[in-house]
């Protein structure tokens, strides 16, 4: 995160450590709301790849305790009263350079994850803790007696959408079925009125649409990808990422025209438009409940995911169903849910052993 | 890619020549030749001590947008806490982390037209300025701005059709 702001010119403030960027709420257009200081630092997520996910540092955050380093000199050299405001702002200063140099190292890192990787054996999955925890090891074996593959995706804040994205398109691909095939184009097709009546401009989705959304679900829909190909599609950033935020535009116009359903979910400080705008719109920020809710019934993708996290009970998975209300509609030829795995801050994809 | 780019910036230009927008006296590629490169003229809001300045951004558009942000600064010389007063630069999250495609370059402008009357001293890039703010001089901030509106940017009117 490179931001601008942050000089450190008040030796007395704990402040300064701050690195708030004024934030400016959505749809400036028609509302004069601004939302400042509040902005909550953006946390990137965590490259689980290849290592122990305990030991990864969660997210980056600007305080000075949990810096990576706090300089050296300071620390130990001095304790008299005179010097330690003074130093005290000089750490800050130095810990937000340090903090940014230490993001960008992490971006580095993610970035050397392909967005969205080949199959692996679910073993691999096990390896990977092979030096941690045993509560996820014991998860792994449980996952593994009914999963046979993962399918990981680069963890920079968009893992959600792109395992979404990528796992829906490869079920249609595997489905040979017309009918399903058929239905998920009219589902995209059908977006485009939400995107009018939750107020967003023309120009925002219709290139977006017409250019990748609905030429990648033709070719999917007659058949003329392979996993080869798809996989192509998907690691080439900017297909991927219009995809994504195209997902991400789906996500936020349901909120917006179900927000007496949503807004509850909110936190007191967020109207749903903010929200939207800072936390489902813009790229890289993580998905969460909300968000998989509000995609899955605004496609009808039914959607399982299976939440690891190191605090649940050792012996088992849980798996969270986000099925589309099917009342009311009649019956619709039903996709095999996507599987997804969550752990904490990252998704990948899962696969059903037959 | 590029073609894309253009398309969209060209389906900006043509609605905001549809409707224009008092608070945005301009908002135009500076040439024919590179539509990457953007002017805009800010008209500041009134009862701000910005009231009658024109304010003129530099846009660059990389060629990924609008999935990234376009670059903006200030190129007339502003008093704001969250603006360096030096190069232009703007300290504001939706230029940077919380950008998204849905925003527009006349949207941006307009949120960095908001930006004006909402600073916020926390995170500041003109210290003198936001240290008025902190201390609670609100006279003495309104009046160094005012200054700065009146040395720098009320003479910008006239300028725009040069820019």
């Amino acid at each position: 995160m490179n931001m601008g702001g942050g000089v450190d010119y008040n030796n007395s403030t704990t402040e300064t450590h701050e690195k708030t960027e004024a934030s400016i709420s959505s749809e400036v257009k028609e509302t004069v709301d601004i939302h400042s200081g509040s902005e909550k630092e953006e946390t990137k997520e965590t490259p689980i790849e290849n290592t122990n996910t305990i030991t990864e540092p969660q997210n980056v955050s600007t305080t000075a305790e949990t810096a990576p380093v706090s300089s050296p000199s300071n620390e130990t050299s001095d304790t008299t009263e005179g010097k330690t405001t003074a130093n005290a702002a000089q750490e800050a200063q130095i810990t937000s350079q340090q903090n940014w140099e230490y993001e960008q190292s992490i971006k580095k890192e993610v970035e050397k994850t392909p967005l969205v990787c080949l199959t692996e054996d679910i073993q691999k999955l096990y390896q990977e803790y092979e030096q941690g925890s045993e509560v996820y090891r014991q998860k792994i074996m449980k996952l593994a007696e009914r999963h046979s593959k993962i399918r990981r995706c680069r963890g920079d804040g968009n893992c959600f959408y792109r395992a979404f994205g990528f796992a829906w398109f490869e079920r249609l691909m595997d489905s040979k079925d017309n009918n399903l095939r058929q239905s998920a184009l009219k589902s995209l097709a059908d977006t485009i009125p939400l995107f009018k009546e939750a107020g967003y401009q023309e120009l925002v989705y219709q290139d977006i649409y017409e250019e990748h959304i609905e030429k990648q679900m033709k070719i999917v829909a007659n058949g003329e990808y392979d996993e080869d190909m798809l996989l192509t599609i998907f690691q080439t950033d900017e297909i991927s990422n219009c995809i994504v935020f195209y997902l991400r535009l789906i996500t936020a116009a349901y909120l917006k025209l179900h927000r007496e359903e949503y807004e509850p979910f909110l936190g007191f400080e967020f109207g749903m438009d903010q929200f939207c705008s800072s936390s489902v719109e813009a790229m890289d920020q993580e998905a969460d409940h909300i968000h998989v809710m509000a995609l899955t019934k605004a496609l009808k993708v039914p959607v399982e995911i299976a939440y690891m996290s190191g605090s649940d009970a050792m012996e088992q998975v849980n798996f969270h169903e986000f099925y589309p209300d099917d009342e009311g509609s009649k019956g619709t030829v039903t996709l095999k849910p996507l599987v997804l795995l969550y752990r904490p801050g990252h998704y990948d994809i899962l696969y059903r052993r037959e | 890619m590029a073609e894309a780019v253009a398309r969209r910036l060209l389906k900006e230009l043509k609605d905001y020549q549809k409707e224009p927008n008092p608070d945005l006296a301009k908002l135009s590629p500076i040439s024919d030749d590179n539509i990457l490169v953007w002017n805009a003229v800010l008209r500041g809001e009134s009862d701000t001590p910005y009231e009658g300045g024109h304010w003129t951004l530099r846009i660059e558009i990389p060629k990924t947008y609008p999935i990234h942000p376009p670059k903006i600064k200030f190129l007339t010389r502003i008093c704001h806490p969250n603006i360096s007063f030096k190069t232009g630069e703007i300290c504001l999250d939706i230029l940077k982390t919380a950008w998204s495609p849905a925003w527009t370059l006349q949207s941006a402008c307009m949120a960095i037209r908001l930006l004006l009357s909402n600073p916020e001293p926390t995170s500041p890039l003109n210290c003198d300025a936001a240290n008025l703010l902190r201390c609670g001089d609100f006279m003495g901030y309104e009046s160094l701005v005012k200054m700065y509106t009146q040395l720098y940017a009320m003479d910008q009117q006239e300028n725009e059709a040069n820019s």
